[in-house]
């Protein structure tokens, strides 16, 4: 046993994978090669699936369908699992005041405008000057522009979450920008920001404030994408607050801030040079006047709290696969009875029941591979597609793909109603030889 | 052809005695004291409809399972058979033909006259295949192997069904009112092909028809009315 495990350990992944396909597919595959054996079927099954052509296709359409919503499913939500966590990849640990975890990360990470409270220019200057802090940003929101958030924060940050620029070069001036991959502005362009978001955005309030798009940030796969990124200072100059400089400091831009000059910032964006450094960092900062966390561990916490909804997602969509094998092999019955002249002409030229019971078993066989394998595409098709759908509306990039996991649930869907179709092959030779001739 | 040789086939001769036959319902249908069908000869049923004919082949085929008497083809009770070695009887012995031909439309002649090769033995396979081939062949529908049954006339399905019946090369032929679905010019040919397929190979035939005509072709005509013979050429 033990043996053995290890050996299951030793291999690749993808042997094991192949391997769960393999033995999950084993009770089914068995099923048939012991209902065939001896027998040619394959001239028979197929002139029954071209009698009734139609009907064949709408059960394979049918099973196809149930199947694509189990592997849709499954394949989106965890694309969607996927897709959050990677946009939250970027942020290591996010100091903010105290109050809800998730509300600063939602604002933070999503860029999902709420009202926290903001952190000290005292408070910020003791988290930026730690000796274990390699990054502590500040960021600023309240202004969009042409729906999308006008974000302030510190050209480091913007390295640091997209690396090299796409095109242009980074702010060296409050008045600049750069643009989010997907931000609707172009290299070039001045704007004025509107003071707010969405329907209730004042477009005049900042009138007279400007500024000019002098870059554009590679793709991160987070709402970062959509926004336009701003020093910080601008930010603050548009709204008619100190610029976190003192006076003498003349036109700098980025860090380090005069705690006297610094208006707040509902989150600070740290970074460590170690892995350890953060979690001392989450410690040291954890205290009555502040809060420190991963968003990584909140948006692993959401997760787990989302397990029952997932699981009973997932046995919403085990519940609507049997109830359409179900009425699918009770389909089966009724055309196995539209093929009983035919069956019952084997059996008086000499075929054996078993054979009878191979015939409708194959020919139910074929529909629910078909239905499977189809299944399986329009699942794939269907989860790229709803990727792009909640891409579109969420900014978070979300890939979702058929997996093993998916291509292991249809095998062992398949596995399943192969065996559940020794029904209606049974129910084939249980009928009266002599009614079924003569009719 | 190796297969139309005559003397192959002593066909099997047919014993009935005391045969009691009735409906699910337990309602008589066929009672016959006694019938002796010679080796190699051809019989005729004849009657009108409901009369017990059909009933009456397929107790000779096995397919009704009589209430009382006796079945013995050549030895064999097969009244006394288990319902799998009644079908593996028919398999070996037995061809049927049936007034609708009873023929999968999708499939080719040949694909239906080779029907039973999908569940014969392997062994068996190749050799069924080749008969079939040679008797759509002998009934001019060589040329037609792939053609699906559904664009064939009446006359050819027949013929089809005919290479069907032939190609387990049975000792029994048995055919249920084979011409009823034909006209007059392809009955005739039809009766005439299975009368010498008979008398060539020595094959044991038994044509259930209500066509006076037809019947006296054949060596021996029997009458049945209400589950009875009432009359019989030979007697
Ligand atoms: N499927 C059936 N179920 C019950 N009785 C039947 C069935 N078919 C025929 N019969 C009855 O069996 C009797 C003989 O029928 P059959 O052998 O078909 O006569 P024939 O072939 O001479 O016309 C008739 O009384 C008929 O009503
Ligand atoms: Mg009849």
């Amino acid at each position: 046993m033990n043996s053995f495990g290890d050996f299951w350990a030793g291999l690749p992944a993808a042997a094991q994978d192949i391997l769960v396909v393999a033995l999950l597919l084993l009770p089914g595959l068995a099923t048939g090669l012991i209902v065939l054996r001896g027998y040619a079927p394959g001239r028979l099954v197929r002139a029954m699936l071209r009698r009734f052509s139609v009907s064949n296709g709408i059960f394979v359409c049918l099973i196809a369908v149930s199947v694509a919503i189990g592997v849709g499913l499954t394949a989106q939500e965890r694309g969607l699992r996927q897709g959050s966590a990677r946009a939250a990849a970027a942020f290591d640990l996010i100091v903010a005041a105290p109050g809800s975890e998730i509300t600063v990360m939602l604002a933070a990470v999503y860029l999902q405008p709420s009202d926290v409270p903001l952190l000290t220019g005292d408070q910020y200057t003791q988290i930026a000057t730690d000796p274990d802090v390699t990054l502590a940003a500040p960021i600023a929101f309240g202004d969009s522009y042409d729906g999308a958030p006008v974000v302030g924060t510190t050209a480091d940050f913007v390295t640091h979450l997209a690396g090299d620029l796409a095109d242009g070069r980074i702010f060296a001036t409050s008045a600049e920008a750069v643009a989010g991959a997907f931000a609707p502005v172009a290299l070039g362009e001045s704007f004025t920001p509107a003071h707010g978001h969405g329907a209730t955005a004042e477009d005049a309030a900042h009138a007279g404030s400007s500024y000019t798009i002098i870059g554009r940030m590679a793709a991160t796969g987070s709402p970062w994408d959509r926004a336009i990124l701003v020093p910080i200072e601008g930010v603050w100059e548009v709204h008619g607050l100190a610029n976190g400089h003192a006076p003498a400091a003349g036109d700098q831009i980025g860090p380090p801030f005069d705690a006297a000059y610094f208006p707040g910032t509902p989150a600070v964006l740290v970074r460590a040079d170690a892995l350890w450094g953060s979690y001392a960092l989450q410690s040291r900062f954890t205290r009555p006047d502040m809060m420190a966390f991963f968003p990584g561990t909140v948006l692993a916490q959401m997760h787990s709290l989302m397990r029952d909804v997932r699981e009973a997602m997932s046995l919403l969509a085990v519940v609507t696969q049997v109830l359409v094998t179900v009425s699918i092999l009770a389909g089966l019955v009724i055309l196995t009875r539209i093929f009983a002249r035919g069956l019952a002409l084997l059996r008086a030229i000499g075929a054996g029941r078993r054979f009878v019971f191979a015939v409708v078993w194959s020919y139910s066989a074929t529909l629910i591979a078909a239905g499977s394998l189809l299944g399986l595409g329009l699942g794939w098709l269907a989860a790229m597609g709803f990727s792009h759908v909640i891409t579109a509306r969420t900014d978070i990039l979300v890939t979702a793909s058929v997996t093993w996991t998916e291509v292991q649930l249809v095998a062992g869907f398949v596995s399943l109603t192969l065996i559940l179709a020794l029904l209606p092959a049974l129910a084939a030779t249980r009928r009266q030889l002599l009614t079924d001739l003569r009719n | 052809m190796a297969v139309l040789d005559a003397g192959q086939h002593p066909g099997l001769p047919l014993v009935v005695t005391d045969l009691d036959l009735r409906g699910i319902d337990g309602r008589p249908l066929v009672s016959l004291p006694r019938l002796n069908v010679t080796a190699g000869s051809s019989l005729a049923i004849r009657g009108p409809s409901g009369a017990g004919k059909s009933t009456l082949l397929h107790a000779f085929s096995g397919l009704v399972t009589p209430a009382g008497g006796r079945v013995v083809w050549g030895g064999t009770d097969i009244a006394g058979l288990s319902d799998s070695a009644r079908t593996r009887f028919r398999r070996q012995n037995v061809g049927l033909i049936f007034q609708d031909f009873l023929l999968f439309e999708e499939l080719g002649a040949l694909d239906n006259a080779s029907l039973s090769a999908a569940f014969a033995p392997r062994a068996e396979r190749a050799a069924l295949r080749d008969r079939a081939a040679s008797w759509l062949n002998r009934f001019g529908l060589g040329q037609a192997g792939t053609r699906r049954a559904d664009s064939f006339s009446g006359g050819e399905r027949q013929r089809v069904a005919v290479a069907r019946a032939l190609s387990n090369d049975p000792a029994v032929i048995l055919a249920d009112e084979p011409t009823a679905s034909l006209d007059r010019a392809t009955a005739d040919r039809l009766i005439d092909d299975l009368v010498a397929l008979s008398q060539d190979s020595g094959r044991t035939l038994i044509v259930v028809t209500h066509d006076a005509t037809l019947a006296t072709r054949l060596d021996r005509v029997v009458t049945m009315a209400d589950g009875r013979i009432v009359e019989d050429s030979d007697e």
